[in-house]
């Protein structure tokens, strides 16, 4: 059995941690400083007096005049998702992080630990903080587990036997099917808009019209797991290297925050578990200091040490707005490394360095001459007994 | 059934690579190979023949048969050519592998 446990609308539960006041009224979850100003996300409230997710922020606020806006803190968020992500590996040794919000559990072997598989819910449910209002589902598959957390309220568990799937399945949207969005569309325009409907279809109908995703679909709608349903794929537990620099003084200049850069980069890199060695991903973020933060994830080509993080973090931060007033900086390197060399390319120096002005230049050539008078060689027959039919000239047309 | 068209097949902006270049070779020796090959108005003697073999080809068509020599000349350069059995002409051509 395969337990999902769902936190709907996590980044609006997670800001609603910080100001628990709030819960209950009508919100918004409007982006990072810096970002286009649109709903991200809304509480059920919201939604019941006409805010979608996606509309402008002035919209919302000329549709609901009292409502109230929360800002995305996606440090806090990663935070809370790593917190999850280990109080349920507390429990099972299969845990799966999903979309931010959602993790799969295999209960499989814990039924003497956790007990029945409502009580095992019951025990993943008490591992979270319960104002994030998460629930459980529990089915043989994760879409099923995943149908049924989102089907039932918070802080509670809906158990689906193995059974009974198919029948409790039916009567879903059927744009809950993990399927492309222009898919799910063409379902709704071709009337199949529970998964019951899609199910009436034979399977092969589904496969010859959608291909494997149309199959799989049915499958996943008639309550067949195939091995990527059926199994949780734990989440590789990979070394981290942090560094915080807490600022003397607030920093809202572009030169004072590659200094503050390349100080917190020095300070990752003195670390003994990154003596020697070199990363592939750095995430850094700016804690602002009206409370909300700010982050940028940097993944390198190529394992870098401290002067070319830095140097490279400067480059991408030269073109973004900074965010706001910064009163802390964190970093945090993965994808740790023990490179030593970097390979160079063999031929980096026979590439053309300037196509474009090549190529215009054939194009002149060739309004001036008719044809392209650039040749390029090209085999002909090259196996041939013959030397001339083996290559020949062809014209060059860019 | 498709009817010939009758038109030349067209091979675009094709240019065939290495295409022989008729030579002056002349005496004979016992292997077929010259004695002299002509390079840029100047006759240069055969020092010797490294290497020779015939290619016979297309016989159901236009048919080709060559008799080729890798030929060191006493000026140090080595020169291949093929003495066309059909035409009875010589020709210079590199022939790689």
């Amino acid at each position: 059995m395969i337990a999902c446990v769902l936190v709907p609308h996590f980044s609006l539960r997670v800001a609603l941690l910080v100001r628990p006041e709030l819960d209950g009224i009508p919100l918004v979850l409007g982006p990072p400083a810096g970002q286009r100003a649109q709903v991200i996300d809304c509480s059920p409230e919201a939604t019941g007096r006409g805010i979608r997710p996606g509309m402008s922020l002035r919209e919302a606020a000329a549709l609901v005049p009292d409502l109230v806006m929360v800002e995305r803190d996606p440090a806090h968020e990663s935070d809370v998702a790593a917190e999850m992500l280990a109080s349920l590996a507390d429990l099972s040794p299969l845990v799966e992080a999903g979309v931010p919000g959602r993790c799969y559990v295999d209960l499989s072997g814990t039924e003497r630990l956790l007990g029945a598989p409502v009580v095992a819910g019951e025990h993943l449910l008490a591992a979270i903080t319960p104002a994030l209002r998460p629930r459980v589902g529990i089915a043989p598959g994760k879409f099923a587990a995943w149908a049924a957390a989102r089907q039932t309220r918070s802080g509670a568990v809906q158990h689906i036997p193995a059974p009974d799937v198919p029948t409790r399945l039916a009567t879903l949207p059927a744009s809950w099917l993990p399927l492309a969005p222009e898919t799910g569309l063409l379902l709704d325009q071709l009337g199949l808009r529970t998964l019951g409907a899609v199910v009436s279809l034979p399977k092969s109908a589904m496969a010859a019209r959608f291909g494997p995703a149309g199959e799989r679909a049915w499958r996943l709608a008639v309550g067949q797991s195939d091995t990527t349903d059926a199994t949780v794929y734990p989440t590789p537990q990979t070394p981290i290297v942090t560094a915080r620099l807490d600022l003397p003084a607030p920093v809202t200049s572009r030169d004072a925050l590659f200094v503050a850069v390349d100080r917190v980069v020095q300070r990752a890199f003195r670390r003994p578990e990154l003596r020697g060695r070199a990363v592939r991903q750095a995430r850094l973020r700016a804690h602002l200091e009206d409370g909300t933060s700010w982050e940028r994830v940097l993944a390198q080509r190529e394992p870098v040490n401290a002067k070319r993080l830095a140097r490279g973090i400067a480059l991408r931060l030269e073109s973004i707005e900074i965010p706001g007033i910064i009163a802390a900086l964190s970093l945090e390197l993965t994808g740790i490394t023990s490179a030593v060399a970097r390979q160079e390319l063999l031929l980096a120096d026979w590439r053309p360095r300037r196509p474009q002005p090549l190529v215009e230049a054939i194009r002149q050539l060739k309004q001036r001459y008719g044809a392209s008078p650039i040749y390029r060689i090209t085999e002909v027959e090259p196996w041939s007994r013959i030397p001339e039919r083996r290559h020949a000239l062809v014209s060059f047309e860019p | 059934m498709v009817t010939n068209p009758r038109a030349p097949a067209r091979a675009g902006e094709l240019r065939a690579l290495n295409q022989p270049v008729p030579v002056q070779a002349f005496g004979q020796r016992p292997d077929g190979a010259p004695r002299v090959v002509v390079e840029r108005g100047r006759q240069v003697q055969v020092e010797e023949v490294c290497d020779t073999w015939l290619v016979e080809d297309e016989w159901w068509r236009k048919p080709i048969c060559r008799l080729y020599f890798r030929l060191l000349l006493t000026n140090g350069v080595i020169r291949t050519v093929y003495h066309d059995l059909v035409e009875d002409q010589w020709y210079a051509q590199e022939y790689g592998t």
